[in-house]
């Protein structure tokens, strides 16, 4: 089969590799229809992510048909059309049953590299992201193993089409958990940092949670113009705007009441501050950049919530930690429980409260899907989601 | 489950590892979602131990309390063997043994069981006294028991609480990637 493979910092490469097969009992096969590039993905593209390994195949935004169902597989069935959830879950472990499908127990298994770096027991295992998180293969391929199969994979109606339901295998459910986080109260405030496909379901579930007001910060006229018209956010361009002035002037001198931080470790920014993290990742004294974290933190309104659904790698610096203390902050952050809000956010979509498609800027084939993650990463051609079609 | 502690399930001195002096000990613990009587069970099927013993590679049950083990070493290029007799055997709390006089590697071992009140599943405790035969301990510990012998310690018993739980463990051994010569799985195309 055709894959997307991972062979160095910027640099990827289509390429023929052996097709899948079942490894455990509880594993099935699928046939990708439609997979999408997230734009996690680029952290690992621009070398950011440690515990990448030449080779690797990406991606774990998929969806497509059941071909080959392991042994021990019990409800699901070749033919099946189904949305897989990046995080993989064993169903069976004491996380699983707290409903913390995202810190699963069994489904990593390489888990001590991760426990290196978390400092005790690992998350779970995810599809195409890192030897930390398992070295599992994903799913910009044209087949994928996905174990656990009667745990994660949530089947979709077959006459809907994939694009309305792809991005149940990530961002939909991560946006509307960044948002669920927020513990929005009727009259809340959100602002919501990075205007990404993340971002933007952030703003969308903010409102569908009973948000009044969502502002959202970002510097591409093009993600701020689809976080106002396409989710009815008022936004902020942070190279044209002081945003921590602007966030208090808007919100009555307090600040939101909560912030979400859908940016992550390769955070931009402007001045002094983005100069400084710049050298030190350079120089490999810090791993990430965490410029929209300290603006939640400082922007934040006392009492309130941060939410951090953008991915963290490492060792950050000058966190205003300070601040968070002073105003009693909540922080809420990790993956996404995915298995949680299958079905529920399944229900929204067909029952046309929500129609994800709308951040869809490109449809592409595998064999151009190595070269778009430049286009991409440079934020060319004013792309917002990328959907490879199978 | 039963809401009583350790302590009074069992008792836990003295330790059958402390009849080693001046051992190297290795000690973990894991908790699971079973209950003790279910981990106990599987342990004490000895057999079932290659299954998440990653350097076990096989036992040999030679009585109702003795067994015969062949561990592998130095990366799976020699083996080892010894025979271990289980010297205390408390069902659904503790096993601890003993290898025979005249072993290569003279240890101790218990592990112990312990369910936890408010279903918090139940901790698993391994503790391994090994009596160093002459040579430094460094070069004792590189020869026999492996770079990291703690860390496998760990690995073993995070293998066991995935056979408790789910009844298998995952693995990416044999998957696809880049940079493999391309092969293809019939299964795949058979039902179109």
């Amino acid at each position: 089969m055709k894959a997307v493979t991972w062979q160095g910092t910027r640099s990827m490469k289509v390429e023929r590799v052996p097709d899948p097969r079942i490894l455990n009992s509880g594993d099935a096969v699928i046939k990708v229809t439609s997979t999408a590039i997230c734009g996690s993905d680029l952290h690992l593209y621009g070398g950011f992510m440690p515990g990448m390994k030449k080779g690797d195949i990406m991606g774990h935004e998929f969806m497509g048909e059941v071909v080959e169902v392991g042994p021990n597989v019990k409800k699901l069935k070749t033919g099946d059309k189904v949305v897989v959830p990046f995080t993989i879950a064993c169903g069976k472990c004491y996380h699983c049953h707290k409903d913390e499908w995202s810190l699963c127990d069994n489904s990593n298994p390489q888990a001590p590299k991760a426990e290196l770096l978390m400092g005790g027991e690992s998350g779970s295992g995810l599809f195409g992201y890192t030897h930390l998180y398992g070295g599992y293969a994903g799913g910009q391929a044209e087949y994928v193993r996905v174990p656990y199969a009667d745990v994660g994979p949530l089947q979709v109606p077959r006459d809907i089409d994939d694009d309305k339901v792809l991005f149940l295998s990530d961002i939909f459910p991560t946006g509307y958990q960044a948002a669920e986080n927020c513990n929005i109260k009727r009259g809340d405030v959100v602002a919501v940092w990075g205007c990404g496909p993340v971002g933007l379901f952030a703003i969308k579930s903010a409102y569908l949670l009973g948000a009044e007001r969502v502002i959202a910060i970002d510097r591409f006229p093009e993600r701020l113009a689809l976080a106002e018209t396409a989710c009815g956010a008022e936004v902020i361009n942070y190279e044209e705007l002081d945003v921590l002035e602007e966030l208090r002037k808007r919100t009555g001198g307090h600040g939101p009441d909560s912030c979400i931080d859908a940016v992550g470790l390769e955070a931009h920014g402007t001045g002094l501050q983005y100069a400084y993290d710049k050298v030190k990742t350079n120089m490999m004294m810090e791993t990430d950049r965490p410029i929209a974290l300290r603006q939640s933190l400082y922007a934040c309104r006392k009492g309130g919530t941060v939410s951090i659904p953008g991915v963290y790698g490492g060792l950050l610096d000058k966190v205003p930690f300070g601040a968070a203390f002073g105003k009693g902050l909540t922080l809420k952050m990790g993956q996404t429980h995915m298995h949680k809000y299958l079905k529920p956010l399944l229900n929204m979509i067909l029952e046309d409260k929500i129609d994800p498609s709308f951040i869809i800027s490109h449809r592409i084939g595998l064999d151009d899907a190595a070269d778009i993650y430049e286009t991409w990463q440079k934020k060319q051609d004013g792309v917002t989601k990328i959907v490879i079609k199978n | 489950m039963p809401n009583k502690t350790h302590k009074e399930i069992i008792p836990t001195r003295p330790h059958i590892a402390d009849e080693i002096q001046n051992g190297i000990r290795f000690d973990s613990v894991i908790t699971m979602m079973v209950p003790a009587e279910k981990v106990y069970a599987y342990w004490r099927d000895l057999k079932n131990l290659p299954n998440f013993m990653k350097h076990l590679s096989s036992i040999e049950i030679t009585g109702s309390e003795t067994s015969h083990w062949k561990w592998s070493v130095l990366k799976g290029q020699a083996e080892i063997e010894w025979d271990s007799e289980i010297v205390r055997d408390v069902p659904g709390a503790l096993i601890a043994w003993r290898s025979k006089e005249g072993s290569t590697v003279a240890h101790t071992g218990e592990v112990s069981f312990r369910e936890l009140p408010f279903n918090r599943g139940t901790e698993v405790r391994v503790l391994v006294n090994y009596h160093p035969p002459g040579g430094s301990v460094t070069d004792f510990l590189e020869r026999i028991l492996g770079e990291s012998p703690q860390g496998e310690l760990q690995e073993d018993l995070r293998r066991l609480r995935s056979l408790m739980e789910v009844g298998e463990i995952i693995t990416v051994e044999g998957q696809s990637r880049g940079g493999m010569e391309e092969t293809f799985n019939p299964k795949l195309y058979s039902h179109h």
